[in-house]
């Protein structure tokens, strides 16, 4: 027995996807309905749709996360012996602190959705808007599934978990994926970093979960 | 072959054994150490856990080789003795039992790493490693192979497929179990029907479920199985959901505990029960003694034909609904579509694949057979993608054998096949496939030629049935297209398609299908011709068709026939359908009661276009604006930007929200384009000043900032859009080359604020004529405050305003 990720890259690509429209429409900011047919204004429903739809034809979810023991030290405060800087922030510092691993992760939506967006960005406005907002939450959603494969491992060894943090939260520093995305071998989904630690495709999230020692 | 197992399970149940982990770890197994090396290393301990479990109870042992294959014995540098460790574990389950009546399963595990196309493992080398491994445990001597805790369907299948390609070394049975989550799926999403779909159509001997949850989350998943198959069932439960305890995973359920929960599996319908993660002999007593005196349930399979996707099962059969098999993925006759194949683009497929489940399809038809490209990879690629955005069970369509092989690898679910004829090379191509992987096949009642009579088509139905049945695909699998003819051109023939149905389902009893828009094909108004047909064939008894499920008459009589064909109990789906299109209208209308007064000159009509985002007709309207004699000024400021205005104060008040804005802001911009030509001719509307507007560097977060580029753009403002992850050198360069007055910064990360600051610091310091207002989600007043920007704008709503207010300021002084 032992623990699927474990110093083990799990990757999971097609992702099978939902947009739900109710999501989308908190995404947009628009409260109380959960439909697009609710919507008084119905011109506009109708181009949240075409970005629904849109979305459908555009988005490539894939992920992989691998998990790693974490080492506790008096001094050093908790790291992993790969990377042993990355943990250094405060916040960080603090998330971890009960914990026994930690699993670095990476989900995206590909590039499909962002250069579709890029095309028509000059023409329709209002199409790009939708569009980039509906593709801002599904790569949050990708990355809750990708997260949801992670918490089932967590859950099937006894442990608890701690909230998903990103790389950007706090004081937790960009600079940090520099070392992430090699462990997780970013390169084989597509993601690659700038010199300004923006990932690329743009619509793609890494984050950290831990291991809670429970009771 | 009749196998001992499987005849006495008809009448008693089987016990397993438990966990054989937790033992070892008791013998010393050191924590992430792999077990199965110890049945070459520590052959005693092994014997000795056997031993222990046989002695409890257990009729069925898993040998020791759960790891035992190539990538996992890889990670120990130990691949080299797979079959040592295979054939040592087979001989030690076996030595165990000693005279003593009993089996030993050759146990197989995950292989590893994820399979494709959820993962980078290619299908047919996982299924190499499976067999690799089941070869070894099968000439090892194993009274059967178990599959446990596997979370994804497609691993199983490959797993599967390896397994009957080892039943011809020697035929054994199959026992498989997969993992269910507390939520009653699988990892992978797939549900108790789907996965029963699978399992059953790679005919396995035992199925079920092991590890995961505990046993109270598994008696629904059960109750779902036993009503879903016929198929014996295997439940090997954890003692209990997981905790930790001083750095060790402890199961807390005691062998007490668990016993009570075995007895109701027998109930609702478990042959085989033993225990997984943190079960040890005694909990294997505990269930011996309480199962022992227990008969199965009688149970089962439901009739019909079952397909399903990875987490939907549609079946076809006599009081099942009609199927609705969405035809519209095929390249036949149109441009576009063909040519987005050609370029191997998915996304018109997809959109066709959404189109058609949004309008109620049942299933989905797949062709993607284009001249010239490379179908086998397209079917793939097309088959991934699709099942990304639908959960629909697909119908895997085409003329190319290896088409539908690449169709059929790549999808994890049960596939329907279209299609198989009476034709020999035919049959021998295609039904060797079917049954490989475990699919069902549609098959035509023909051979090269479409016979008239339905005798002559119930003959070659025949035909194809025998050939099936010989090769182990039960008749379940099988699908007939009684061939729906042109009733134009053969009008005689047509109506033999109804006698077809009726004689297939009578002599045969296997469920029909037809294409269904042949029949009309070159009639006017074929709409009505092929409904009414479909009418009659379901009458006589048609379980699906190929068809388009966009046409709402279609939907209507399919709904409507259903009613006299038992195939819609007490009308309860038409009845709610009814129902729910009443309760749509109402709401509908209700909506347009509350509509203001209506727009009545051209002037209000462009007010009204451009506060409620028409999009689509105010270039039409200002035009209509200025053919009346309106002055291009006078639609500018006094229609267009009062209208705007308004619609700020509605979003400020809360009623109107950003994606209205962004709505009547492109509304807008559409509109004035109309009218820049004439206002630059007329000496332009003077400019209100030039911003550059840029999303700080690090920082990839424009969404917002965008919204405001549009805004400030409507309001008169010459805007630069820098985009998203600009240096602030970038940004006071292209303010210098611009002559701008503003700069317009946004950031949404905490950690990219500090780039506004970077901006403004040179502003101040070269002093720079250019205001400096910031926003975006992290940013607050009291943070432009200190970082001394000149204006602060929380939201779309305030930016005009700030950037309004800044630019006074300027000029005032
Ligand atoms: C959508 C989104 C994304 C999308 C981005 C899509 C896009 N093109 O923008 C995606 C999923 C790609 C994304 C990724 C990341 N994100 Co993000 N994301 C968000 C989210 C959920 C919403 C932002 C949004 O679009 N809001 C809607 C718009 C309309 O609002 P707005 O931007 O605030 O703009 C309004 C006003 O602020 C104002 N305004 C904006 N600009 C300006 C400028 C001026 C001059 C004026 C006057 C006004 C003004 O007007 C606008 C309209 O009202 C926020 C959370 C949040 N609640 O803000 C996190 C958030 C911003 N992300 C965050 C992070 C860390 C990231 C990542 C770095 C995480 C990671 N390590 O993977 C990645 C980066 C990926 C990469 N490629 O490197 C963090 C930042 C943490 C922090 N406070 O420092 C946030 C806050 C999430 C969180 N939980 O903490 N993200």
């Amino acid at each position: 027995m032992r623990i699927k990720s474990l110093n083990n890259i799990i990757t999971i690509k097609n992702i099978p996807f939902e947009i739900v429209e109710e999501r989308v429409l908190r995404e947009l900011r628009i409260p109380r309905i959960k439909t697009l047919k609710e919507m008084e204004e119905q011109n506009v429903a109708k181009f949240i749709k075409w970005a629904i739809d849109t979305a459908y034809t555009f988005i490539d979810g894939n992920g992989s996360y691998i998990t790693l023991p974490l080492i506790h030290d008096e001094e050093k405060g908790v790291y992993i012996k790969e990377a042993p800087t990355i943990f250094e922030a405060p916040s960080i510092q603090k998330l971890l602190k009960e914990c026994d691993y930690a699993t670095l992760l990476l989900a995206t939506i590909g590039p499909n959705l962002e250069d579709k967006v890029d095309s028509i960005k000059t023409d329709d406005a209002s199409g790009a808007y939708y569009l980039e907002t509906v593709g801002g939450w599904m790569a949050d959603y990708i990355t809750d599934k990708v997260d949801a494969f992670v918490e089932a491992e967590i859950l099937k060894w006894g442990y608890g978990r701690t909230m998903r943090y990103s790389p950007g939260y706090g004081d937790w520093q960009l600079e940090v994926q520099q070392e992430i995305l090699p462990l997780l071998k970013a390169e084989r989904l597509g993601i690659t970093l700038s010199d300004s630690c923006i990932m690329n495709p743009r619509k793609s999230v890494s984050a950290v979960v831990g291991w809670q020692k429970k009771g | 072959m009749k196998h001992e197992i499987l005849e006495r399970l008809k009448s008693e149940i089987l016990i397993l054994d438990g966990s054989m982990g937790a033992l070892l770890q008791g013998r010393g197994l050191p924590n992430g150490y792999a077990p199965d090396l110890w049945n070459l290393e520590r052959p005693k301990d092994i014997l000795a856990v056997h031993q222990e479990y046989i002695q409890a109870g257990s009729d069925i042992v898993l040998a020791n080789t759960f790891g035992a294959s190539k990538i996992r014995l890889d990670e120990y540098n130990a691949y080299g003795k797979l079959k040592d460790i295979n054939f040592a574990a087979v001989d030690l389950a076996k030595k165990a039992f000693g005279e003593k009546k009993g089996y030993v399963a050759g146990d197989i595990g995950p292989c590893g790493t994820t399979v494709a196309p959820f993962g980078e493992l290619a299908f047919n080398e996982a299924i190499d490693i499976f067999y690799e491994q089941m070869k070894a445990l099968v000439e090892a001597g194993a009274d059967l192979i178990a599959i446990e805790t596997m979370f994804d369907l497609q691993e199983m299948r490959a797993a599967l497929i390896a397994a009957n390609q080892v039943r011809e070394i020697r035929d054994l049975p199959i026992m498989a179990h997969m993992t269910f989550t507390q939520d009653g799926l699988t990892d992978t999403g797939s549900d108790p029907d789907s996965v029963v779909t699978v399992l059953d159509g790679f005919n396995v001997d035992i199925l079920g479920l092991n590890c995961s949850t505990g046993p109270e989350h598994m008696e629904p998943v059960i109750e779902k199985i036993a009503a879903a198959t016929g198929t014996f069932i295997s439940i090997e439960p954890n003692a209990g959901l997981p905790i930790m305890k001083n750095g060790v995973t402890i199961f807390p359920a005691t062998p007490q505990e668990m016993a009570p929960y075995a007895e109701k599996f027998v109930d609702i319908g478990a042959n085989v029960v033993g225990g997984c993660c943190g079960t040890t002999p005694e909990y294997i007593r505990l269930i011996t003694e309480r199962l022992k005196k227990k008969k199965p349930l009688e149970r089962t399979t439901p009739s019909g034909t079952k397909i399903c996707s990875r987490m939907n099962t549609v079946y076809l059969g006599e009081g099942h609904p009609f199927v609705k098999i969405g035809e519209k993925i095929n390249p036949t006759g149109r441009k576009k579509f063909s040519e987005a194949i050609k370029e191997g683009r998915m996304d018109l497929v997809l959109a066709e694949a959404r189109k058609q489940f949004e309008a109620g399809a049942t299933a989905l038809d797949v062709n993607v057979g284009v001249p010239l490209v490379d179908e086998p990879a397209m079917m793939a690629k097309a088959v991934v993608a699709i099942q990304n955005v639908v959960n629909l069970p697909l119908v895997i369509d085409s003329s190319y054998d290896e088409a539908l092989e690449l169709g059929m690898l790549n999808y994890p679910g049960k596939a329907l096949v279209n299609s198989v004829n009476a034709e020999d090379e035919k049959i021998e191509a295609v039904l060797p496939l079917i049954k490989k992987y475990g699919a069902a096949v549609i098959a035509l009642v023909a051979e090269t030629e479409i016979p008239e009579t339905a005798v002559a088509r119930l003959k070659n139905a025949e035909k194809i049935l025998k050939a099936a049945m010989d090769l182990g695909i039960p008749k379940e699998n099988v699908v007939f297209d009684v061939l729906a003819l042109t009733v134009s051109a053969m009008q005689k023939g047509s109506s033999q398609s109804l006698d077809t149905i009726r004689l297939i389902k009578q002599e045969l009893g296997c469920a029909t299908t037809l294409g269904l828009s042949n029949v009309s094909f070159g009639l006017p108004n074929r709409k009505w011709v092929h409904n009414t047909f479909l009418a009659q064939a379901i009458a006589s008894g048609l379980d699906s068709a190929i068809c388009n499920p966009m046409d709402e008459v279609l939907q209507n009589v399919v709904r409507g026939a259903a009613l006299f064909t038992g195939r819609d109990n007490e009308c309860k789906t038409f009845v709610a359908f009814e129902e729910k299109k009443e309760a749509d209208r109402l709401a509908e209308e209700s909506g347009e009661v509350t509509k203001k007064k209506v727009a009545e000159t051209t002037a209000e009509k462009i007010y009204e276009a451009v506060l409620e985002g028409y999009r689509d007709n105010i270039a039409a309207l200002t035009q209509e604006g200025l053919d009346e004699g309106m002055s291009p000024f006078d639609i500018f400021i006094e229609v267009m930007t009062p209208a705007i205005r308004e619609l700020g104060d509605l979003f400020g008040a809360r009623k109107k929200f950003i994606p209205h804005l962004v709505a009547s802001a492109d509304t807008m911009k559409r509109g004035v384009e109309v009218l820049q030509p004439l206002l630059e001719a007329a000496g332009g509307v003077e400019s209100k000043g030039t911003i550059i507007m840029a999303t700080v560097k690090g920082d990839i977060h424009d969404i917002g900032k965008n919204i405001c580029c549009i805004m400030l753009r409507n309001f008169g403002y010459k805007v630069f859009d820098l985009g998203r992850n600009v240096p602030a050198d970038d940004i006071l360069e292209a303010a210098k080359r611009e002559n701008a007055d503003c700069i317009g910064l946004s950031a949404l990360m905490t950690t990219t604020m500090m780039q506004m600051k970077v901006v403004i610091d040179e502003v101040k310091a070269k002093a720079l004529p250019y205001k400096v207002v910031i926003g975006g989600a992290v940013t607050t007043k009291q943070f432009a405050d200190e970082i001394q920007a000149d204006g602060y704008g929380k939201d779309v709503g305030k930016v005009v305003p700030v950037v309004e207010s800044v630019m006074e300021k300027a000029s005032s002084k």
